[in-house]
């Protein structure tokens, strides 16, 4: 486990209720620093109401989430300037190009033009989203419109990478490149935070895991770790399963 | 085994229309109720949505308000239509030698003319010279402000006012007469007896109904489409089912038959009166709703096959155009139909238009109604009107959904995104590259966006056109009076907010996220985006002042003070709008039109009335008070959207309650109305003197207010409630001072505002204008009315410094001292505090003000400003009776 002073994430007894509906109830765990961790769950199971929590977007009705030592929901602009945020279905304005938004958060970063250019070239590349990049973004599939919301949330070059169900609605190419830059940029020494319910996607990439269901913590640590508590060689999938228990999907998403 | 069975095509209408209105009624049940946003509800079943039923109380009652209000609102227009109409086409004119005035200023001249009747009978010479003074200048203001509601040149308000002065001066207020007209309501007289003044005048309906039925058509294609170049998702999606094209087209055609609210608002009434006027009787509403379906239905028809045409056979870009075309030939033809009521050429230039038109003009399908309502016809000719419009619904009906079923029979056309394939490589925009951030966003978006564009720049233009167009005498009195061009500038400004700013927050929702990841507080990129539509409303209004000056030849004087005014308040404006807008927003809320609270829009123009009614307002301190209220709503409203948007976009989370500057403004309101309540129910059942009487109703008003104010709190868990308000001494952090050196401050601070108040008052005696003001004081301050000293003293050093205090430095004060600096805070609530006084006092209470504020920021505890309070006030009493 590591210790207070080198986890980026920490998050002690964190709970979130919606009148009588228990989203999320305490979670505990810490994420460190240059680690790619994924947060799995069935649907449902409050992966995406945890990290609305860390984005400062829903407040905690108990508990405390901190990034780098902020609080998550009181210091949270403070948080924006460490952290990249990647929405499950990013929307953006129908007329407005790419560039134009890469441009815009940039500027509210308080990055100037050079720079943004600077910071965006290589991953726009990586991407393939040159050409699109001109085009108006009500034009854009689902997948570019998942990579142009990545582009946004690099272009201030984060030390903390949340991204929501990343992959989900890309095709197998995008999904490759995305893989690529999640392991090129955790080499780098940034921290990568993912949520996703494809098990063996996150079995990949992942260094660190924790799983949750119906809003509890089921599990948590390395893989080696998840898999003492099976048989050795058991994969990620069949964990899951045993941890998550006949819960499975609880049917309501949290709104 | 395939277990899909064909079904009939009018069962399959029969299935859509009534999904259809499944939603319609869905979207308005979750339109009526709101999300709960109390954490402390547990409701069974998990966490609230959208139509999931809430209740509001709040939002229904103004809602209903406003319900009623645009419905009598409607019957009036409809009425007063119909008797112009009906006027201009006999060619009747009004005369009268009396001139009319509005009926509570007649009793008002009444009034000044007995007490000028009773001032000749005093005794000293010189009393009665300042009291026939008085009320000649009082005689004065009423005949101002009756002048100036005309919208009149300055040589015309000029003539009015020798008029009015010559006739008072001759024949007292028996010179003026009641403005009332004969008969405000339609009546069995109102059609034309006479055959040729009847027939015009069922010309110039029918050309009304054409009016309306193009803004039917045009307001339906261009303003309620979101994109006339995309077919709505909901329609493809019916046309994957085993369901003819003509089931899915008729469907559609219901919809853009009966869903405009502003046909049943506006010419329901209309037709209700005209066949009341008829001699329908009751069955006179049955008629017009009948009616208003027949023509729905044909409007429906024509427009769904329209949008078919349209959409085949021009270009996306063309589309973009023709909606934006359709959109401002749609708000041209409303404001014509409303125009009728108004304008006395309109009628005229209407009625002419219609005499020279065919008599056979009201045999098209779209007037044939027209003719069930005259009263003479015989009953074959109704019957073969009927028959005639029941041909055409049908016909109409069939033609739009066979036409619309074989245009498209090729497969739907999906018409693509917007702008698709333009791959415009033009690195450098128009120089807007200095534009950064939020305010540029904003700038490209209304530039990409036709239909904002139009709304937002064009729209508010129209408005001021048409009036000038159909008003003949407009132009030069807009031109020949400074005061109107003012008032016009603030208008368009205002006007243009509603589509600009208001709606800020809405636009946003979706793509909230975004501006929730940048390393800045959501409230502050709103107020950046805010000013770029206040620069723009500027723009507009500085234009139109600009134009006005350079262009107008009957302009003799300007006036700054105007034309601040009228800048300061767009400025001002843009951001009540913005702030309002984005209080009345559910950014959670996923169906766009359910989102924000329609009826908010009326609240706002009623703001903006009256700040512009101010601008004519002959009395300096009048404005003043207006521009200081409306500041500190601006800022008490922001302070308000600081507060909620951390909590946004959480359905359950509430900002923590504490004193806001609202709650200030609130609960003084509350204290100045209360008081007059109180001492008319007082002064109604009690005999005691007079001073006692308004000492009670203020100490009970004051006692009432702080008690509601302090439960209210309580009640919410405002923590830290009894320090806040400084009825404890406020904690600080390191050395506190003493409680005694607090309060000999505050009794200080008190000496020295008394000594200043004095000052200025004693200086006041060099100038005319403060002799005038003493001589109102005088005339109307209770001060020379009561009797007994003893009254006073209690009022004046007990209890209105402790009420006074607790309100405008515990409450207000603390309220802005929240959000703001020490130094606007104690400007803010001095500056409030002092124009609740008299304006003889209102400088040396402004003082005051600022003394009390200093003390109580210092010394944290509410009895320093009551000392300072009772000092002052002390020293300008004792000092007033000598």
């Amino acid at each position: 486990m590591s210790s207070r002073t080198d986890s980026l994430v920490e998050i002690q007894g964190l709970s979130k209720s919606f009148g009588a509906f228990e989203a999320v109830r305490d979670l505990n765990f810490s994420v460190s620093y240059g680690q790619i961790f994924a947060l799995l769950g069935p649907n449902g199971a409050g992966k995406t109401t945890t990290i609305r929590m860390l984005m400062g977007i829903l407040v905690p009705s108990s508990g405390s989430a901190r990034i780098d030592g902020l609080d998550c929901f009181r210091d949270r602009v403070e948080v924006k300037r460490r952290v990249g945020y990647l929405p499950d279905e990013p929307v953006f304005h129908d007329y407005l190009r790419g560039s134009e938004i890469i441009r815009f958060t940039g500027e509210m970063h308080g990055l100037s033009r050079s720079e943004i250019e600077d910071h965006t070239r290589l991953l726009v590349q990586q991407l393939e989203l040159n050409d699109a990049l001109e085009e108006f973004a009500v034009n854009y599939s689902r997948g570019m419109k998942k990579k142009l919301a990545l582009v946004c949330a690099m272009v201030h070059d984060p030390a903390l990478l949340i991204l929501d169900e990343p992959t989900n609605g890309l095709d197998p190419f995008a999904t490759r490149s995305l893989h690529e830059l999640m392991r090129t940029n955790a080499a780098a020494g940034k921290t990568i935070f993912f949520s996703t319910h494809l098990l063996d996607q996150a079995e990949k990439l992942c260094t660190q895991i924790a799983i949750i269901a119906k809003g509890r913590l089921a599990a948590h640590g390395t893989l080696a770790e998840l898999r003492a508590r099976l048989t050795s060689d058991s994969s990620l999938e069949e964990i899951f399963f045993s941890v998550a228990g006949e819960s499975g999907d609880s049917g309501v998403t949290a709104p | 085994m395939n277990s899909s069975k064909p079904i009939s095509t009018a069962r399959a209408i029969w299935l859509i229309a009534r999904l259809a209105l499944r939603r319609q009624l869905n979207m308005w049940q979750s339109a009526r109720f709101r999300r709960e946003r109390r954490s402390a509800l547990a409701v069974p079943g998990g966490p609230r949505r959208s139509g999931t039923p809430t209740k509001s109380r709040g939002r229904s009652v103004f809602t209903l308000f406003i319900l009623l209000t645009m419905t009598f609102n409607g019957f009036f227009i409809g009425s007063n239509n119909l008797l112009r109409l009906s006027r201009t086409s006999r060619n009747l004119n009004v005369s009268s030698e009396k001139i009319p005035i509005s009926s509570y200023r007649r009793a008002e001249l009444i009034a000044a003319e007995n007490a000028l009747h009773r001032v000749e009978e005093l005794p000293d010479p010189a009393q009665r010279e300042k009291y026939v003074d008085l009320w000649n200048r009082h005689v004065n203001d009423v005949f101002l402000a009756e002048v100036r509601r005309e919208g009149l040149s300055d040589d015309d308000e000029r003539d009015g006012l020798r008029r009015m002065h010559e006739v008072f001066d001759e024949k007292g207020a028996t010179g003026f007469t009641d403005r009332v007209s004969e008969g405000v309501w339609a009546s069995r007289g109102t059609w034309p007896s006479s055959a040729q003044a009847s027939s015009i005048f069922l010309r110039s309906l029918c050309l009304i109904v054409f009016l309306w039925v193009s803004f039917i058509v045009f307001g339906s294609l261009g303003l309620n489409n979101r994109n006339l170049g995309q077919i709505e998702w909901n329609f493809e999606w019916l046309y994957t089912f085993p369901a003819s094209a003509r089931a899915l087209y008729a469907a559609k055609l219901s919809v853009y038959s009966f869903l405009n609210p502003v046909v049943w608002f506006f010419l329901l009434p209309l037709l209700i009166l005209l066949y009341a006027a008829g001699g329908y009787g009751f069955s006179a509403i049955i008629a017009g709703l009948a009616v208003v379906l027949y023509l729905s239905l044909l409007a429906g028809a024509v427009c769904t096959i329209l949008e078919v045409v349209l959409r085949k056979f021009l270009s996306l870009g063309q589309l973009k155009n023709v909606q934006a075309l359709f959109t401002v030939v749609g708000t041209i033809s409303f404001l014509l139909t409303y125009a009728g009521g108004l304008s006395k050429s309109f009628d005229d230039f209407l009625v002419a238009r219609a005499t020279a038109m065919p008599e056979g003009l009201a045999w098209t399908p779209f007037s044939l109604p027209l003719m069930l309502g005259m009263p003479s016809a015989p009953s074959a000719q109704r019957w073969m009107v009927m028959a005639l419009m029941a041909f055409f619904a049908i016909g109409f009906c069939s033609l739009s959904l066979v036409g619309s079923e074989w245009l498209t029979r090729d497969g739907l056309v999906k018409a693509g995104g917007a702008y698709q394939g333009t791959r415009a490589i033009r690195k450098s925009r128009l120089g807007l590259s200095w534009l950064h951030g939020a305010a540029a966003q904003e700038v490209l978006l209304l530039g990409r966006d036709r239909n904002l564009l139009v709304q937002v720049l064009i729209v508010p233009l129209l408005v001021p056109v048409f009036y000038l167009l159909i008003y003949s005498g407009m132009v030069s009195a807009v031109s020949g009076n400074f005061r109107h061009a003012a008032v016009m500038a603030f208008g368009i400004g205002a006007y243009s907010f509603l589509s600009s700013a208001m709606p800020l927050l809405g636009r946003e929702a979706k793509t909230l996220w975004q501006l929730l990841t940048f390393p800045q507080s959501l409230a502050s990129i709103l107020v950046k985006k805010t000013m770029t539509w206040a620069a723009i409303g500027l723009l507009y209004g500085g234009a139109t002042l600009l134009l006005i000056t350079r262009f107008s030849h009957n302009l003799h004087s300007g006036s700054w003070g105007e034309v601040f005014l009228a800048l300061y308040g767009i400025g001002l404006y843009a951001f009540i709008a913005a702030g309002i807008g984005a209080l009345a927003t559910d950014v959670l809320e996923n169906e766009p039109r359910g989102r924000f609270r329609t009826d908010m829009v009326y609240l706002y123009m009623m703001l903006a009335a009256m700040y512009a009614n101010t601008i004519y307002s002959p009395s300096v301190w009048t404005k003043l008070t207006q521009l200081v209220l409306s500041t500190l709503l601006a800022l008490a409203l922001w302070q308000k959207v600081n507060d909620a948007t951390p909590y946004l976009l959480d359905p359950i989370a509430q900002p923590p309650r504490s004193i806001s500057l609202a709650d200030g403004m609130i609960a003084a309101l509350a204290f100045f109305v209360g008081q007059g309540l109180v001492f008319l129910l007082v002064h109604a059942v009690s005999d005691a003197s007079l001073g006692a009487q308004i000492s009670f109703s203020y100490i009970l008003a004051g006692l009432l207010v702080a008690a509601c104010a302090l439960y209210v709190f309580w009640r919410q868990h405002v923590p830290d409630l009894w320090r806040k308000i400084g009825l404890l001494r406020l904690r600080r952090e390191g050395a506190s001072e003493p409680l005694v050196t607090g309060l000999l401050r505050g009794v200080g601070l008190g000496g020295l505002a008394g000594v200043g108040g004095i000052l200025y008052v004693r200086a006041l005696n060099l100038f005319p204008q403060g002799q005038i003001w003493k001589q109102n004081a005088e005339l109307t301050s209770f001060l020379s009315r009561a009797e007994r000293p003893l009254w006073i003293c209690i009022l004046a050093i007990v209890a209105a410094p402790i009420f006074e205090e607790l309100l405008f430095r515990g409450l207000i004060f603390q309220g802005l001292r929240r959000t703001a600096g020490p130094a606007l805070a104690i400007l803010g609530s001095a500056a409030i505090f002092a124009l609740v006084h008299p304006p003889l006092s209102v400088v040396p209470v402004f003082g005051l003000g600022i003394a009390a504020a200093i003390s109580f920021q210092r010394s944290g505890f509410l009895l320093a400003p009551i000392l300072t309070h009772a000092v002052y006030n002390t020293i300008v009493i004792v000092l007033n009776k000598s």
